[in-house]
C-alpha cells in the first residue's frame, strides 16, 4: 500500500504500532457493523477508520496535533514539545463555481456566520475591516478586528488581524480556476500567531486548538452553500429510544 | 405518525414518532401512499451496516403526494403525485451535473464520517444508516424530502402507485447493473440473486438486446419468476454453478456476469463457511461468494457489474483472475434520478411493467412481519408493498 504512505516526513507512526492500528481498526469496523446501541455505532466505526487509516498511511492526526510519534526516523525531533507556538492551516477545495462567485461570496465577509461554526457575527466596519466574534471551546467570546490588506477580484484575499485583537492571526484565500470545468479551488492558509510573552503563549496553544478538520467542515458548509444553496441537515423524526431493550420484535405499539 | 423504526439486528417496530417538518427552504414534506422493504434493508435489519442507532426510521423506495414545501421549491404544488429517488442529490455540485447523482457532494451532512471509512463520501440516502447521512426513511406516513425540486419527479394520473414504485430503486438499480455490462446483440448474460433487483437486471437486459440471460438462485418461485420474465436458470442448490455456466455457453463463459446478491451471500462452499466464521466473530464484515463466482466464471474481457451492496472490506477476491482475464468491474449506487424518467416513459407506453415482482400487498403496520417474511424468503415472497 505504498500509494498510501504518508510522506516520509509525516510518518510519526512506528511499524509495529501500524500494524497493530490497522487491525486493531479492522475489528471495530466489524464490530461497529453489529452494534445496536445509540451513541457507539457510529464513533466505533469512526474510530476503526482511524486506527486503520493512521496504520495505512503511517500518519497519526493526533500525534501531529500533540507534536509527537513513535515513528523510528526523526522520532526523538517529534517527542519534543513544539519549539515556537505559531501555528499554520492550510485547507483547499474545489467547488463548482466560479471564481468570482465564489470571491463575491467570501468578500461579503457577514457571510462567514453562515458556514463557520464557532462564528457568531461579523460586522464590516468600513474600508475593508471588519468585527468579528466567536465563540470558544468552553462557551466563552473571542473577539477581533481584521482588515482586508490585499484585494484582488476573482483572485486573492488577504486579511490580517488589527493590534488589540484576540486571535492574533493573518491568514489568505486564492482562488484558482480547476481543471476542465470543475470550477474553483479556494485555497486557504491562516497562521495563528504568537504576540509573545505569557498570556499571549496561553492564547496561542488555545488557537492551536482550532484544528484542520474544523476548518475543512466550515470550508465543506461553504461549498454547500455555494452550490446547493443550503446545508443538509436529518436525524429527525426518530422512534422513542429503547427503554426496556426487549419489548419484543413483534412490532406491537405497548 | 406511524413510521417503521430499527432497534436492532432483527429487531423493527412500528412506533407512533414526532411528525417530520420542514428543516431547509428545498425540502418537501411527502404524505406516503406506498412504500416497500428493499433487499438492500434486509443488511440492515441483519446488523450487517454500521452507524444504525435506535429509533431509525428505515424505508428508501416510496411514493405519494407532496403534503408541505419549503419556500425554494417552485416546481412542485401541494397535492402533487411524486415518486422520490432512494439517492438525496442537490443538482448543482459536479457529480450531479454528470448524472452521477448517487455521489453528490452535498447532501451527506455526515460526510467526514463517511470519507473516514471510505475516502470520500457518496451521496445521503434515505433509512440508510448515518454514515449516509441519518436521514429519516420511508416506511412511514409522512417523509421529509431534501432538495425536492431536484429528486422528485411527478407521477402521471393514469399510472399507479405500484406501477412507479420501483422507479425509486430496484428497478433503475437492475436496469443499470444491465447498461453497465454494455451489452452487445447476441451476449449472454449471468445473473446472481434473483430478488427483486436480480428480476429487474433479467428484465433490463433482454430489454437492452441480450439473447439469453442466466439467473441463478436456490429459490424455486423466485427462479419460476425469472424462468417466466424469460431467463434461463441454474438452481445453484443442485448444480456447480460455474460448470454448468461453462457447459451452456459450450466454454465461453457469460460475457457479463451480475452480482445481485452483495454482502450477505449464502453458499455451503469452503469459502462460505469461511466467510460465514469471519462475519461472526467480526472479523470481516462482508461474504463476497457470488462476487468470487462471478469473476471466476465470466469470459474473458468481459464484464462484471455490481448492483449488490458492499460495505466494508472483502477477503481473498480473485483480482488475479480478474487481472489475467482482463475483465471490467463496474458498481456502485444506482444514479437513480438519470433512470427516472425514461424508465417511467417505458412503464407509461406500456413496454415494462414494473408489477410482476409484487408478491404481497400489505399495512405499514405488518411491516415488522413483512422484513421476516421477505428475509426468509417464505409464502413466495419477492417483494413487499406496503401501504401506510
Amino acid at each position: 500500500m505504498e500509494f498510501l504512505e504518508a510522506h516520509p516526513e509525516d510518518v510519526n507512526v512506528g511499524t509495529a504500532e501500524r500494524g497493530v492500528s490497522v487491525a486493531l481498526g479492522a475489528a471495530l469496523i466489524a464490530f461497529a457493523a453489529a452494534r445496536r446501541r445509540p451513541v457507539s455505532s457510529l464513533l466505533l466505526a469512526a474510530a476503526g477508520a482511524f486506527l486503520a487509516h493512521r496504520g495505512v498511511t503511517g500518519r497519526c492526526a493526533v500525534y501531529e496535533q500533540l507534536d509527537m510519534g513513535t515513528a523510528e526516523a526523526g522520532g526523538e525531533e517529534r517527542l519534543a514539545p513544539g519549539a515556537h507556538e505559531d501555528h499554520s492551516v492550510e485547507v483547499a477545495i474545489t467547488i463548482a463555481r466560479s471564481a468570482d462567485e465564489v470571491y463575491a461570496f467570501w468578500r461579503r465577509v457577514e457571510n462567514f456566520s453562515l458556514f463557520m461554526e464557532n462564528i457568531v457575527s461579523v460586522t464590516e466596519s468600513g474600508g475593508g475591516r471588519s468585527h468579528w466574534v466567536a465563540r470558544g471551546p468552553a462557551g466563552e467570546t473571542w473577539e477581533w478586528d481584521s482588515e482586508i490588506i490585499e484585494d484582488q477580484p476573482g483572485e486573492l484575499l488577504v486579511w490580517r488581524s488589527l493590534p488589540g485583537s484576540e486571535i492574533h492571526h493573518h491568514g489568505a484565500v486564492r482562488f484558482l480556476a480547476a481543471p476542465a470545468g470543475r470550477g474553483t479551488e479556494a485555497r486557504v492558509g491562516i497562521e495563528f500567531l504568537s504576540p509573545g510573552g505569557l498570556a499571549g503563549r496561553a492564547i496561542a496553544r488555545l488557537a492551536r486548538r482550532v484544528p484542520q478538520h474544523e476548518i475543512a467542515e466550515d470550508l465543506r458548509r461553504m461549498k454547500q452553500i455555494l452550490e446547493a444553496g443550503e446545508t443538509p441537515i436529518a436525524g429527525f423524526p426518530r422512534g422513542p429510544e429503547d427503554e426496556d431493550g426487549d419489548d419484543a420484535a413483534t412490532g406491537a405499539e405497548a | 405518525m406511524r413510521a417503521l423504526c430499527w432497534y436492532g439486528q432483527h429487531d423493527v417496530r412500528v412506533k407512533t414518532v414526532d411528525d417530520p417538518q420542514l428543516l431547509n427552504p428545498r425540502d418537501a414534506i411527502v404524505r406516503v401512499t406506498a412504500t416497500t422493504i428493499c433487499g438492500s434493508d434486509l443488511h440492515l435489519y441483519d446488523g450487517h451496516m454500521p452507524s444504525m442507532e435506535e429509533g431509525d426510521i428505515l424505508g428508501h423506495e416510496f411514493v405519494g403526494e407532496i403534503a408541505a414545501l419549503g419556500s425554494a421549491v417552485t416546481t412542485l404544488k401541494v397535492g402533487d403525485r411524486v415518486a422520490v429517488p432512494f439517492a438525496i442529490a442537490c443538482g448543482g455540485c459536479f457529480y450531479c451535473k454528470a448524472s452521477l447523482t448517487s455521489l453528490c457532494d452535498n447532501s451527506n451532512p455526515n460526510a467526514a464520517a463517511a470519507e473516514a471509512l471510505y475516502g470520500f463520501s457518496g451521496s445521503g440516502l434515505f433509512g440508510y444508516s448515518h454514515l449516509f447521512g441519518g436521514y429519516a426513511g420511508g416506511q412511514a406516513e409522512y417523509v421529509r424530502v431534501p432538495f425536492a425540486d431536484f429528486g422528485p419527479v411527478k407521477i402521471p394520473a393514469k399510472l399507479t402507485d405500484e406501477q412507479v414504485l420501483f422507479l425509486t430503486d430496484i428497478f433503475p438499480t437492475g436496469y443499470m447493473a444491465a447498461e453497465n455490462c454494455g451489452i452487445q446483440p447476441g451476449a449472454t448474460v449471468a445473473v446472481w440473486g434473483c430478488g427483486p433487483v436480480g428480476q429487474f437486471a433479467i428484465k433490463s437486459a433482454l430489454h437492452l438486446g441480450a439473447a439469453r440471460v442466466i439467473a441463478i438462485d436456490r429459490v424455486r418461485p423466485r427462479l419460476a419468476m425469472a424462468s417466466g420474465i424469460g431467463a434461463e436458470v441454474i438452481d445453484f442448490s443442485a448444480e456447480n454453478v460455474t460448470r454448468r455456466l461453462s457447459e451452456m455457453t459450450a466454454g465461453r463463459g457469460p460475457d457479463a456476469c451480475i452480482d445481485a446478491v452483495g454482502l450477505e451471500a449464502y453458499g455451503k462452499s469452503f469459502d462460505a463457511l469461511y466467510d460465514r466464521l469471519k462475519t461472526t466473530v467480526m472479523l470481516a464484515m462482508d461474504r463476497p461468494t457470488v462476487l468470487r463466482q462471478a469473476i471466476q466464471a465470466c469470459r474473458k474481457g468481459g464484464t462484471v457489474s455490481i448492483p449488490g451492496v458492499y460495505g466494508g472490506l472483502l477477503d481473498k477476491i480473485p483480482i488475479g483472475a480478474a487481472f489475467a482475464k482482463g475483465l471490467t468491474l463496474r458498481m456502485g449506487q444506482t444514479h437513480v434520478h438519470r433512470y427516472m424518467k425514461p424508465l417511467m416513459d417505458l412503464v407509461a407506453k406500456g413496454v415494462i411493467d414494473p408489477t410482476f415482482v409484487i408478491t404481497h400487498i400489505l399495512s405499514l403496520e405488518d411491516a415488522p412481519d413483512a422484513y421476516e417474511l421477505f428475509k426468509r424468503k417464505e409464502d413466495g415472497c419477492v417483494k413487499v408493498v406496503l401501504k401506510p
